[in-house]
């Protein structure tokens, strides 16, 4: 089905693109538009108006400043899943990249498409909470810096304003003896997650985890934190029986739905299991290096 | 809106609505219908062309967004009507039943050959995964891309 009609523009820096979204109405970025074109094509999303960024070259980047890694929030997800250079620290970044969609749609989506989006079964934002990352966010009257926790708001809705563009993800560079993983069950076509869990602690000396995060995709109405199995998780060496105890208060603390995908009570048996994956692979991880 | 793009070596100029997507312009204003709409729900891959020489869903790009790019279409492969490497192992291992899918499977396989890697079965599979197939079970696809790095590197070494 074609979109509804919209005005069009393609700005050549980011400065003009801060512009075009100054007082605009019902006006959407579009960057890899491998999630906002088919929402077009559904109708499920409408526009007046598109601000296209994929010309704004200098949002493409994976590096390092000091003890941040930054990526540009226009890097395709192929672009993250080839990185080689800076991805190999955070396991969890290709692990995820590897995982969306096919290769094909990973040539044109972008991170922060795929963190704007903010669909429940969008892969990075459970990555971005485990990673405890930080969204920067551009707008003609300048820069704000948003914590993970509060980025992601609601299903399809995060904390940028109308007037503001996505331009950077900060990753805080693991200290000490830590691990990542992402682990998802996904569906065959279009490869969207039917659960996915991102995990990422660190350990101490006597290989008790210190510190965790769990971030949970396609759990609930939005990406959701475990925070309940985190508080559980540490302070224990993760045995078998203290990854059910941890899974089974992750999967309580979800609120997956049934749909023509899967049912709510197989969401959580794939939870579970993935909960209990993602943190066996973090630990064996933290515990190497 | 005025869009300036290249396809296959050509250049073109057209008037196009920004809500028109690249593959129904390529089909409709340029007549080349060797790229199908095969779900229009960005999975099937049947759409796949090279824009810039990377392998994309032409049914999830605007065609205005095609501005300034370099394209390549599966009528751009052969040469002088001798088919091109990948083509002519798709027909040799018989890589197609009905045929609709096979134009994506073809351009997703050179954009893989053009990467000079060399990937196992399960590689394969994974890098043809946004190309679906409802005829052939893949088997034959699979062997046919297997065949076009023979054929590929043949014709390299004896340039």
């Amino acid at each position: 089905m074609y979109p509804r009609s919209f005005d069009y523009f393609s700005p050549k820096n980011l400065g003009e693109a801060l512009e075009l979204l100054n007082g605009a109405s019902e006006t959407k970025i579009l960057a890899g538009g491998q999630s906002l074109i088919p929402s077009l094509k559904l109708r499920a999303l409408s526009a007046n108006a598109l601000v296209d960024i994929t010309h704004v070259k200098e949002l493409c980047y994976v590096r390092q400043e000091g003890d941040l890694t930054k990526l540009g929030a226009l890097t395709t997800i192929a672009a993250l899943e080839r990185d080689r250079t800076v991805a190999p620290q955070f396991p969890i970044l290709r692990e995820a990249a590897e995982q969306i969609a096919d290769p094909l749609v990973r040539n044109r989506g972008t991170i922060g498409g795929n963190l704007c989006q903010a669909d429940p079964t969008n892969d990075l934002p459970a990555v971005m909470l485990a990673l405890n990352a930080t969204m920067v966010a551009e707008s003609s009257r300048g820069i704000r810096r948003i914590g993970a926790d509060s980025f992601f708001v609601a299903g399809g809705r995060t904390s940028l304003t109308p007037e503001e563009i996505l331009t950077e993800i900060e990753v805080p560079v693991p200290r000490g003896s830590v691990g990542s993983a992402y682990r998802k069950v996904r569906k065959g076509s279009g490869g969207f997650s039917i659960a996915g869990v991102a995990s990422c602690l660190s350990v101490d000396g006597e290989g008790a985890v210190a510190r965790c995060r769990i971030g949970m995709t396609a759990a609930g109405p939005k990406v959701l934190r475990a925070e309940n199995a985190e508080r559980a998780l540490l302070g224990n060496v993760p045995t078998d029986s203290v990854l059910d105890h941890v899974a089974a208060l992750a999967v309580e603390s979800s609120q997956p739905s049934s749909d023509l995908t899967a049912s709510r009570e197989y969401r959580r048996g794939v939870l579970h299991k993935l909960v209990k994956e993602a943190i066996g692979a973090s630990y064996e991880e933290a515990m190497a290096r | 809106m005025q869009t300036r793009f290249r396809v296959n070596g050509a250049n073109v100029e057209l008037d196009v609505e920004p809500r028109r997507l690249l593959v129904s312009v390529l089909r409709e204003e340029l007549g080349l219908t060797g790229a199908h709409i095969g779900c229009d729900t960005t999975n099937c891959g049947a759409c796949t062309v090279l824009v810039d020489g990377v392998a994309i869903k032409s049914c999830t790009m605007l065609a205005v967004q095609a501005d300034g790019t370099e394209i390549l279409t599966i009528e751009g492969l052969a040469k002088e009507g001798r088919l091109h490497p990948v083509q002519r192992a798709f027909v040799e291992k018989h890589g197609f039943q009905c045929g609709f899918c096979t134009p994506g499977m073809i351009m997703t396989s050179y954009w893989l050959l053009s990467q000079n890697k060399d990937w196992d079965e399960e590689e394969i599979k994974k890098q043809l995964s946004g190309n679906l197939c409802r005829c052939t079970g893949y088997r034959h696809i699979i062997e046919s891309f297997e065949r076009a790095k023979e054929l590929a590197r043949e014709e390299e070494t004896t340039r």
